[in-house]
């Protein structure tokens, strides 16, 4: 086993706990849950498996698996930043609605 | 002064210098509506204490929302037909108020004051609000002197016209730039400043910030 592929699933495994201890606490739905730890599954097998990491090499036509996560993750990243980008907004937008209507009806 | 026109003060933890304002403040208008934008302090308490209408945010929101609050609450409430903003930390003189009002009955839309760039402004402080004056005459031909001035009067019409976005600290920059998008009849006057050591202008680091969000306010 390779150094990245020990950083990986020590990384792998973090995360995971993470998303353990957000569901437990109930700030992540059980349904997100799943789908983080699937993600991070996934990724997981990637890395450990040669096979498979063979087999996503050829169809990427990539000389490194970590080619493709890098790329992957990258637009992960890009559409979780994005996502919060919007949900900060509206929030920002609702809050500030609800405080200014506060004020001008003067309580 | 006329009750068509209502001076809007935001003001945020202003609890040490709010009060001799409003009484130097009084002594020229009886129209003023302080917006205490959660302050910690007593603020909205003092301002009260001498008859002024104050409005309380229940948490911070930042410079551009109380201001719309207490535009918001001028037009629609009080029916008032031009607003006059000052900022709530006494630095500017309640005198230079007549100046606005002039300009206001001569048919100006939108009238800003511009602080004098003495030596009392730190050298980062005058070349950021230079550079953003600069900026915003490139981008829009429109020269608007001292961006971050907070001593500004504006119509209905002109509010309608400008409704800004910005919640925070920006909104002068975002004002501006709606000024310089804008054909409305805009006109400037020099108004003296009283420096408290905490509000100069732009640093150089605050224009760089808004630089990033001049397109937003652009294409929005």
């Amino acid at each position: 086993m390779q150094w990245i592929q020990i950083l990986s699933v020590v990384f792998i495994v973090l995360m995971l706990y993470i998303v353990r201890i957000h569901f437990k606490k109930g700030e992540l739905p059980k349904i997100e849950a799943i789908i983080w730890s699937g993600i991070l599954l996934a990724v997981g097998v990637l890395v450990l498996l040669e096979p498979t990491a063979d087999f996503i090499r050829g169809l990427f036509h990539v000389t490194r698996l970590t080619d493709v996560i890098v790329i992957f993750s990258l637009m992960g990243v890009f559409i979780v930043m994005i996502e919060n980008r919007i949900q900060i907004n509206k929030l920002r937008i609702k809050l500030d609605r609800i405080v200014r209507d506060r004020a001008l009806e003067g309580k | 002064m006329q009750s068509s026109i209502i001076v809007v003060i935001p003001a945020y933890n202003e609890a040490r210098y709010i009060g001799k304002f409003l009484d130097e403040l009084l002594l020229h208008t009886k129209n003023i509506v302080v917006v205490d934008d959660g302050s910690r302090d007593r603020t909205c308490e003092i301002a009260e204490s001498r008859g002024v209408k104050c409005l309380s945010h229940m948490v911070n929101l930042g410079k551009g929302a109380a201001l719309k609050t207490g535009c918001d609450y001028a037009f629609k409430h009080l029916g008032a037909k031009s607003v006059i903003i000052m900022d709530g930390d006494g630095q500017h003189d309640p005198s230079d108020l007549s100046a606005f009002v002039r300009e206001l009955k001569k048919g100006a839309e939108i009238v800003h004051g511009v602080r004098t760039m003495d030596t009392h402004m730190p050298l980062n402080r005058l070349l950021g609000n230079k550079l953003m004056s600069i900026i915003i005459n490139v981008l829009f031909h429109r020269y608007i002197t001292d961006i971050p001035s907070g001593f500004k009067a504006m119509t209905k019409k002109a509010y309608q016209a400008l409704r800004w976005h910005s919640s925070g600290y920006e909104v002068e920059t975002e004002i501006a730039v709606r000024i310089a998008q804008s054909h409305l009849e805009y006109t400037e006057v020099p108004i003296s400043t009283i420096y408290h050591g905490k509000d100069y202008g732009f640093n150089l680091l605050d224009a760089w910030r808004i630089l990033i969000k001049l397109p937003y306010w652009l294409w929005r």
